[in-house]
């Protein structure tokens, strides 16, 4: 099915190219170029720019911190909040060929069959990781991922394996830096979520009080923070009948919804127009103080630190209140408090210790499944997370999987890595002299932006030394350093 | 910090020599919080799953019950005081053993192996896929966590100073069990565990990766110390040199190896904790067969793998049996009617079998239905015994600092009385 339509759109766009595979051609086509010459930062310190970087994107590519200091810091923040001005013509080239992408809830349902599933799994799953690989809209790329966890909805329950695909089109991207009202809305009736959530047998004859308990605890509120158990029920009730259609959509079905008075957060909801019931529990929880601290203090958690600076909490919940809970400016708040630099360090969860990896080095990705199939066994597979909480994001969930980071690194500079090849000559030819420690050094400072330690440059010379110069191991064992698993 | 270790435990409780000959063997790893503040280690947790819905009524043959030589009229196993070669072994004046299973009798006999019948999940749903997704989550049905049992059990109870080899499951890809913990390992192999690319770089690798690890107050850095030390131990776990003791043999199937690999990781002490191990093809909707002694159909070689293998791994870890629980279980059983093709098709309740030095009371656990017609459900064995009730039982009994309100959620436990709690 995919071959098809390439091959239909290559006719068109670049001609016939019958004799080679077409998308390894998109895939060359479109491939970033590197820099004529790589000055990467030195010093002992982390370089400010490449800080912001290693937070509002999914890992600098080489020359990239150069030219957002030619562009300005302010001026780079603005374009990527601004991010439909980001021209995204080569990595939607690569996303061509994954038709499931685009296609109708009622198509996606025909996927019938584990197989048949799993390949519409695995299309959004392999489309995420491209994006955030290529994507020239990297920070709202980021936002989409942070949404996808604090909204998530596991892969694998159900039909969310393809209404999934319709969640991130419809739901996530369009609002990842809107509005937060309208994603929580967006979401509310997404078919997914209430899939996953199990509101599909939300009923007033049996409440379920799956999405009820969630849309207070993980999605606005926080845990015990601002509700009783009391609520969960009355908010089961405001949403029986939100379920899903055979065609895979939203629809409304007043037999199945609680008559009578509801009272949530101390306020009586009662309407003629049952459906407004349940909206009206989402402009409350839109609007209650505690959603703006909650979700303010996750989106820290992301960009700054496990443990979120008061002081920067606080600014978002300002701007918050301030912009009705508009997303971008909150970002933006983030990215330019005066604390922003002081941020100690994130550990990188799998999926940005490969997204890092690809860019600073320029991999290609051939946008094949082996790669997910990496982070899934690393636990990080794209939606596949299985609780409502999403994947966590402080560090001390994440150090239970050091071989497979290790072997990651190694295998990326081995070749061994399905679907991605990293050119060694190519990024060498920026060092001048062939001296091992010369060329240690430059890769130390292109993958760190900032000097190896003098320790760690001398275990990498000494293995270098007795791995008679070989070069790709060395770098894989770079990659593999405790250095360049933290952001 | 330092607490006991677990070769500390192992001295204390098995054989000297065992302990002094594991000492020579392997490079103890220490796995830290594994072990409560006095020393105490929970089990390790052995989950095997019969995939395909495995036939009850013919493994725990309920001999006493007219019904079941009704409904099976080619397919039921002969009673005890038959004159065929494949009756079935008395376990009590109620049930007998499947006699292909005979290498589990004496395991009955002598207290280290239970079984727990007519049991299951109550909504179980009659599809394989359905419901052994259901069991593996531990919901009460569809809605609820997609999460796996083991995995909440394990996340609810991890610390920092895991071992990186304290969940695994024996497949290409994790069982449903196992999700939600983002440490288990899945694989096929011990020997997966290893670092990749050239083998003669890898003493060098390895001592880099000491080296640049070195840092003990970070988490990340303790984490890498402790795979290397894994590493360390398992590369000396030659897979084809292991040695099984006391004369037990596995078979070279996957699930026989994954068995006797979970053997010797026990023995190796790298803080294994959980281990899920499958065997399959237990949907046998066709010309199921009897016993061996008939020499058709694929239902006799299938038991006699589960049980060889089993009583194998009793053997192989004789030692180790007290801190080990096996517990196996199956989407559900079958059609207590055979059908048409000599075979069985989807049923309801099913068997459960507990392995443990420290189970309580008879062979057989029953709250028995009966198979009367008017006692089915829906023609089926009908469940007396909730599975989650004996999941709930062994991770309160047998492992430390479990927490049921996150591992069954939506169930209220009711101890069922198969096993003695680890005392502390």
């Amino acid at each position: 099915m995919s071959k098809v339509s390439r091959r239909i759109f290559l006719q068109g766009m670049l001609g016939a190219l019958a004799t080679a595979g077409c998308s390894t051609i998109i895939d060359q086509q479109t491939q970033p170029g590197l820099p004529d010459v790589l000055q990467p930062p030195s010093g002992a310190d982390r370089h400010p720019i490449a800080h912001l970087l290693n937070r509002a994107t999914f890992g600098p590519r080489p020359g990239q911190i150069e030219a957002v200091l030619a562009q300005g810091r302010e001026a780079w923040i603005d374009q990527q909040l601004d991010y439909e001005s980001l021209d995204t013509t080569a990595v939607n080239l690569r996303l061509r060929r994954y038709d499931t992408l685009n296609m109708y809830p009622r198509d996606l349902l025909g996927f019938f069959g584990e197989t048949n599933r799993q390949f519409v799994r695995d299309e959004l799953a392999i489309a995420t990781l491209v994006r955030a690989v290529y994507s020239e809209r990297q920070l709202y790329e980021v936002m989409v991922g942070f949404w996808s966890d604090h909204f998530s909805i596991h892969h694998y329950k159900e039909n969310t394996a393809v209404l999934k695909t319709i969640d991130d089109r419809e739901v996530i991207r369009p609002h990842a830096l809107g509005h937060f009202g309208d994603l929580l809305r967006a979401s509310a009736h997404s078919p997914a979520m209430l899939v996953y959530l199990d509101n599909v047998r939300n009923t007033a004859d049996m409440l379920n009080e799956n999405y009820a308990r969630e849309i207070m605890e993980l999605h606005t509120l926080g845990v015990d923070n601002g509700y009783t158990e009391a609520d969960i029920p009355e908010v089961a009730k405001c949403f029986t009948g939100w379920t899903v259609n055979s065609l895979g959509e939203f629809t409304f079905i007043p037999e199945w919804h609680a008559v009578g008075e509801k009272r949530v957060l101390g306020e009586i909801i009662h309407s003629d127009d049952p459906l407004a019931e349940g909206e009206r529990v989402l402009d409350i929880l839109t609007n209650h103080p505690n959603t703006a601290r909650y979700v303010s203090s996750k989106l820290v958690r992301r960009f700054v630190a496990d443990d979120p600076p008061e002081s920067i909490v606080s600014a978002c919940v300002q701007t918050w209140n301030a912009t009705q809970g508009n997303i971008r400016e909150i970002v933006r708040t983030i990215l330019t408090h005066p604390e922003f630099d002081n941020a100690p360090l994130k550990l990188k969860r799998p999926f940005e210790l490969v997204t890092s990896l690809l860019r600073v080095t320029n991999a290609s990705y051939s946008g094949s499944n082996g790669l997910i199939n990496r982070l899934e066994q690393m636990g990080h597979r794209p939606f596949g997370w299985a609780t409502p909480d999403g994947y966590p994001d402080t560090a001390i969930e994440w150090t239970g999987n050091m071989l497979d980071r290790w072997n990651l690194c190694l295998e990326a500079f081995t070749g061994d890595l399905p679907g991605v090849g990293i050119d060694v000559d190519d990024l060498r030819n920026s060092v001048e002299t062939t001296e091992s420690a010369d060329v240690i050094r430059f890769f130390g400072r292109l993958f760190l932006k900032h000097d190896l330690s003098a320790s760690d440059e001398a275990e990498l010379l000494r293995f270098m030394d007795g791995a008679n110069d070989e070069l790709s191991t060395t770098l894989g064992l770079l990659a593999a350093s405790p250095a360049f698993q933290w952001r | 910090m330092k607490p006991l270790s677990r070769r500390n435990f192992l001295k204390a409780s098995a054989g000297a020599g065992t302990a002094m000959a594991l000492q020579a063997l392997w490079k103890p790893w220490l796995p830290r919080l594994a072990f409560a503040q006095d020393g105490v280690a929970g089990d390790v947790i052995v989950c095997i799953f019969l995939r395909g819905g495995a036939d009850a009524l013919n493994m725990i043959v309920p001999y006493g019950d007219d019904a079941y030589y009704r409904a099976r009229s080619q397919l039921a196993i002969a009673r005890p005081d038959s004159n065929s070669n494949g009756r079935v072994l008395t376990l009590d004046d109620f049930f007998g053993l499947n006699p292909d299973m005979g290498a589990l009798n004496d395991l009955f006999a002598g207290g280290h192996l239970k079984a727990i019948h007519a049991v299951g999940a109550p909504n179980v749903s009659r599809s394989h896929f359905e419901a052994m997704d259901l069991l593996e989550r531990g919901t009460d049905g569809e809605e609820g966590a997609s999460s796996g049992w083991l995995g909440r059990h394990l996340s609810a109870t991890s610390s920092p100073q895991d071992s990186p080899l304290r969940a695994i499951g024996w497949d290409d890809s994790l069982q449903t069990s196992l999700r939600g913990y983002t440490s288990a390992n899945a694989f096929r192999s011990i020997t997966d565990y290893h670092l990749n690319g050239d083998e003669a770089q890898t003493n060098q690798l390895m001592a880099s990766l000491a080296s640049l690890y070195q840092n003990a107050d970070n988490p990340l850095d303790m984490a890498a110390q402790a795979t290397l030390d894994t590493l360390r131990t398992v590369e000396r776990i030659d897979v084809d040199q292991y040695q099984p003791a006391n004369n037990a043999t596995y078979m070279e199937t996957d699930y026989g190896r994954a068995l006797k690999q979970t053997a010797a990781l026990i023995k190796a002490d790298v803080g294994l904790e959980v281990a899920c191990v499958d065997l399959g093809n237990f949907d046998t909707h066709i010309t199921q067969g009897i016993t061996v002694h008939e020499g058709i159909g694929a239902f006799p070689g299938l038991v006699s793998e589960f049980a060889n293998n089993l009583r194998a791994f009793h053997d192989d870890l004789l030692d180790y049996m007290g801190k080990v629980t096996v517990i196996v279980m199956s989407e559900f059983g079958r059609r207590v009617q055979e059908n048409g093709a000599g075979g069985t098709d989807h049923g309801h309740g099913g068997v459960m079998y507990v392995m443990s030095e420290h189970v309580l009371g008879n062979a057989v656990h029953a709250v028995w239905p009966g198979l009367n017609s008017n006692f089915l459900s829906d023609g089926d064995l009908a469940i007396t015994t909730d599975y989650r009730d004996v999941l709930s039982e062994i991770l309160t009994k047998r492992t430390l600092r479990t927490d049921l309100g996150r591992v069954f959620p939506e169930h209220i436990y009711h101890p069922v009385g198969i096993i003695a709690p680890i005392p502390l």
